[in-house]
């Protein structure tokens, strides 16, 4: 006879989880000092380059879904997990979901031009940081600055569109998604024979 | 007796304040006038600072005339004001001001900016010395 | 996977570490041997601009306007603007050569194209190499920085009159701060963006 038993299994391992978290409080550190402090910005936008650092090495090297092999998006994926949202049908992914893959591609692409244009203007304002020498013209920076700005008006959009998604799938999933990115765990069901 | 006494030495403190600042100005004024004396100039004549005061000359800049009164105003007990940035210009009357006039590089410094700007010329030890006997005056 | 977990994290704060260390950073105070300025850190350098502190230009050049921060103006402009203090923007505004020197020594210090300022780099970059300008309001930086300023809250405002008149917005100006955060425009309030 077939049943289902309940297991919960660790989906996302503790430094990834960390680094959620810290990027997000970075994140929304350096939104507030902009206008307040520059340096904290400056810190907290440093941290994130750090954090980015290191998603970058532990795609290759961490825990199972957190490699980037495990949520190469792909249109046939993409387009079922369409089909199944306007379905509101459930689903069971255990790590990303495909179109949340998406979502974390465009995360980094535009933290990382975030994180670069922001090195590009310490460097050509306060000659520091990992850029430190950089010369361009005035027009120039002028076109660095605006990218940095640009770039942080479309992150809001997505990090909205992420909250979203969380929230969606969460109620989708019947899972408590936000709580599994704490504790790391997801519960799973899987036929045991008896 | 103790409060007459009390009250007199207060009186005779304050007469001597009040007559020590009058002096003090008057002492900035007088060695400028000294000076301007050894440079050449005759005696000095309130009036004639008066007149000039009102004076209208041709401004090289703005093309129009001016006088030393069109920022300052001829009355001298008067607060003025700058033509083009309505800064306000204390009054230039010692009465009025008594804390004027106390830094003779001070007073050379303007004579030397508004004497060039309104008359396009530095203002004669003779022209300043009388100026200054205006500025007392009234 | 307890190895991972600890490898992990390690990772993540060794990365998190480095780049901030990287903020440390740099080639340093361009002239050798400034005692006042060697060893200037992150924290100092983030400084926008300083304040005017010499007395002798407090005293002087704010009587009629505020002390603009020597920073704002390249050095070629201090020297030219101080060579012709008998036409100061239409006025006569003449020192004796002992308190001109000195002022001028002052400016030309602390320009933007010799002082570590976050702002001075940008400014002195926005001047074209031959340009000399005098009026810190007609220089690239500046117009950029006060673009969206529509003209009723500047040239049209009673209190304001004129971008020169830095202080009647700018509530941090006499330290030397432009922050956006302490922008109140007098008679529309704070500048929301």
């Amino acid at each position: 006879m077939d049943s289902l038993n309940e297991k919960d299994i660790e989906v996302w391992g503790l430094s990834l989880r960390l680094f959620h978290w810290l990027l997000a409080i970075a994140f929304f550190v350096s939104w507030w000092a902009v206008g307040h402090d520059i340096r904290l910005h400056i810190l907290a936008g440093a941290c994130i380059a750090g954090l980015l650092l290191y998603r970058l090495i532990w795609g290759f090297l961490g825990e199972k879904h957190a490699k980037f092999f495990s949520f190469t998006p792909s249109f046939i994926n993409i387009k079922q997990h369409f089909l199944d949202l306007i379905k509101l049908k459930t689903r069971h992914d255990i790590g990303h979901t495909p179109i949340g893959s998406i979502m974390i591609y465009a995360l980094f692409m535009s933290l990382f031009i975030l994180v670069i244009s922001g090195f590009s203007l310490i460097a050509l304002q306060m000659n520091i940081g990992p850029l430190y020498g950089l010369q361009t013209t005035y027009s120039t920076e002028v076109f660095i600055q605006s990218t940095h700005h640009w770039c942080f008006e479309a992150l809001q959009v997505l990090v909205f569109i992420h909250l979203l998604g969380v929230a969606v799938e969460s109620i989708l999933q019947r899972t408590n998604l936000i709580k599994s990115m704490f504790t790391g765990k997801k519960t799973i069901k899987e036929n045991i024979n008896i | 007796m103790k409060p007459l006494m009390v009250l007199s030495s207060f009186f005779i403190l304050a007469s001597l304040t009040i007559s020590q600042t009058a002096l003090a100005t008057n002492s900035s004024i007088a060695m400028l006038l000294e000076k301007y004396q050894s440079e050449g100039a005759n005696q000095f004549d309130a009036n004639k600072g008066k007149s000039k005061w009102q004076e209208q000359h041709i401004q090289k800049k703005t093309g129009k005339p001016v006088s030393c009164a069109t920022c300052h105003t001829t009355d001298l007990r008067k607060t003025g004001s700058h033509i083009r940035t309505g800064k306000l210009i204390e009054a230039m009357s010692l009465k009025t001001n008594p804390k004027r006039f106390q830094d003779t590089k001070k007073i050379e410094k303007w004579f030397k900016r508004n004497c060039k700007w309104t008359w396009g010329r530095e203002c004669t030890a003779q022209e300043k010395g009388d100026f200054l006997l205006f500025f007392q005056s009234q | 996977m307890k190895q991972k977990r600890l490898w992990g994290t390690v990772l993540l704060f060794g990365c998190v570490t480095l780049s901030m260390a990287t903020l440390a950073w740099s080639d340093g105070w361009e002239r050798e041997g400034d005692e006042e300025h060697e060893g200037r850190g992150f924290m100092q350098q983030t400084a926008g601009v300083s304040p005017a502190i010499n007395k002798a230009y407090k005293n002087e050049c704010s009587a009629c306007h505020f002390a603009y921060p020597a920073g704002f103006l390249p050095k070629r402009s201090w020297i030219k603007m101080m060579a012709t203090l008998d036409d100061h923007f239409g006025e006569n505004a003449e020192l004796d050569n002992e308190t001109t020197n000195e002022i001028t020594s002052y400016l030309t210090t602390h320009a933007a194209d010799q002082a570590p300022n976050r702002f001075s780099r940008s400014i002195t970059r926005s001047i074209a190499d031959k340009a000399v300008p005098l009026r810190i309001t007609e220089t690239n930086y500046f117009l950029r920085k006060h673009r969206e300023i529509p003209k009723r809250m500047v040239e049209g405002n009673i209190k304001v009159r004129s971008f020169s008149n830095c202080i009647s917005c700018h509530t941090g100006a006499e330290r030397g701060s432009f922050d956006e955060d302490g922008v109140n425009i007098p008679g529309y309030g704070r500048w929301e963006d």
